[in-house]
């Protein structure tokens, strides 16, 4: 593992060596930050009518990640090799992945067209908005973000990030023996249900849940049982109402 | 053999002078009688009679059927209470727990899921 830090370590320079000379681009940050390796504490704070706080201690190795939650409870949840896997003692196979905010802002960053940049000593701050939200973003040249900031439709999510000098380990061993099961988290098309939303958030009402989000800027709310109840409509083994322009797109499947 | 007696006096064998005044008063009877039996013989009904008597013999038939059908649901019932009214034992079970206990078991049922919502919203910040 720390061969291979040092080596993803000369690659970034290389990068960015290369993004000086020949002037910066969101793409040449984008690749940075995806391969980007550190190990980080992270405060995490949603404004929303659900607001959510959250402390962790993140370990990123490129697009691979494992997130120890702190606060408010104690849970773990990792991707390896594009599976996630959620839980506390016992890991379950997550079928939707998992994207923190990170995730989304990268992603976003990438499909961005009008991505503002701005270069300080040894730091970027990237500004651009898509269909998931505005986001600024302040980041080092290593990759590593230091802030990031979305805005979406009156929802605010705001994430600090602070690095500590420890190695990346091999991620099986910082699992300290816990089991990665192969059995799914949940459903896979209560997963296919959150894809569909730029944001979201749920609750359990009369035996249904809720989830009521964003899509395309757009705020739905879709009801999901496990069995049949009134104006509801199969979707795989589950009952679902929702608005026309929500059950298309799950018909279409996600994306 | 009185009726012999009669018989004499009515077939005109014997003349009714003859008779006794108690054979007179049971020819008188029986006479009587024959005479009541062939006006009921000669009997009509009006049709407001035949209707009366009809709708009475239809009720009769179909009192028969309602008490058929009184018998029917009945044993249906007696089927149907045991079987959806009357709790299982399971039910019972259920019924006999604590209503936070109930709650948990009934969502449990719901969610058929691993991982509970709360831990789904914490970590999950949208796709």
């Amino acid at each position: 593992m720390d061969s291979e830090v040092v080596y993803m370590k000369k690659i970034l320079v290389f990068v960015f060596a290369l993004a000086t000379i020949f002037g910066i681009t969101k793409e040449d940050i984008a690749e940075v930050w995806r391969s980007s390796q550190y190990v980080a504490y992270r405060f995490f704070v949603e404004e929303s009518d659900f607001p959510k706080i959250r402390y962790e201690k993140v370990y990123k190795n490129g697009d691979d990640k494992l997130v120890f939650v702190l606060n408010p409870k104690s849970l773990v949840w990792v991707r390896m090799n594009e599976d996630c896997w959620m839980g506390d003692k016992v890991l379950y196979k997550v079928p939707s992945g998992i994207k923190d905010l990170e995730d989304v802002a990268l992603e976003a960053l990438e499909e961005s067209t009008d991505a503002t940049i701005v270069e300080g000593d040894g730091w970027y701050m990237l500004e651009y908005e898509t269909r998931k939200g505005y986001f600024k973003v302040d980041i080092d040249e290593s990759g590593i973000p230091m802030d990031i900031y979305r805005k979406i439709d009156g929802i605010v999510m705001k994430m600090d990030i602070h690095p500590v000098l420890e190695d990346l380990k091999d991620f099986k061993a910082l699992l300290d023996g816990r089991k990665l099961s192969e059995e799914l988290a949940f459903p896979k098309e209560l997963g296919d249900i959150f894809k569909i939303f730029d944001w979201f958030s749920m609750k359990e009402e009369n035996e249904r849940i809720v989830i009521k989000g964003i899509i395309n800027k757009k705020w739905h709310k879709i009801e999901v049982a496990f069995r049949r109840f009134k104006g509801c409509v199969k979707y795989g083994g589950l009952c679902v109402k929702s608005d026309p322009e929500v059950l298309k797109l799950l018909e279409g499947g996600s994306d | 053999m009185w009726n012999e007696r009669i018989n004499e006096f009515l077939d005109g064998e014997r003349n009714i002078s003859e008779a006794t005044d108690e054979e007179k008063n049971e020819i008188y009877i029986y006479r009587k009688i024959i005479s009541i039996y062939a006006a009921k013989m000669d009997y009509v009904p009006s049709e407001e009679g035949k209707d009366e008597f009809l709708r009475k013999i239809r009720s009769r038939k179909k009192a028969k059927w309602v008490w058929w059908s009184v018998a029917a649901a009945a044993i249906f019932l007696s089927l149907f209470i045991p079987l959806y009214v009357v709790p299982t034992v399971k039910e019972r079970k259920l019924m006999a727990m604590e209503p936070q206990k109930r709650l948990e078991l009934k969502m449990e049922k719901v969610r058929q899921i691993n991982v509970d919502f709360d831990t789904v919203r914490t970590v999950m910040d949208g796709f």
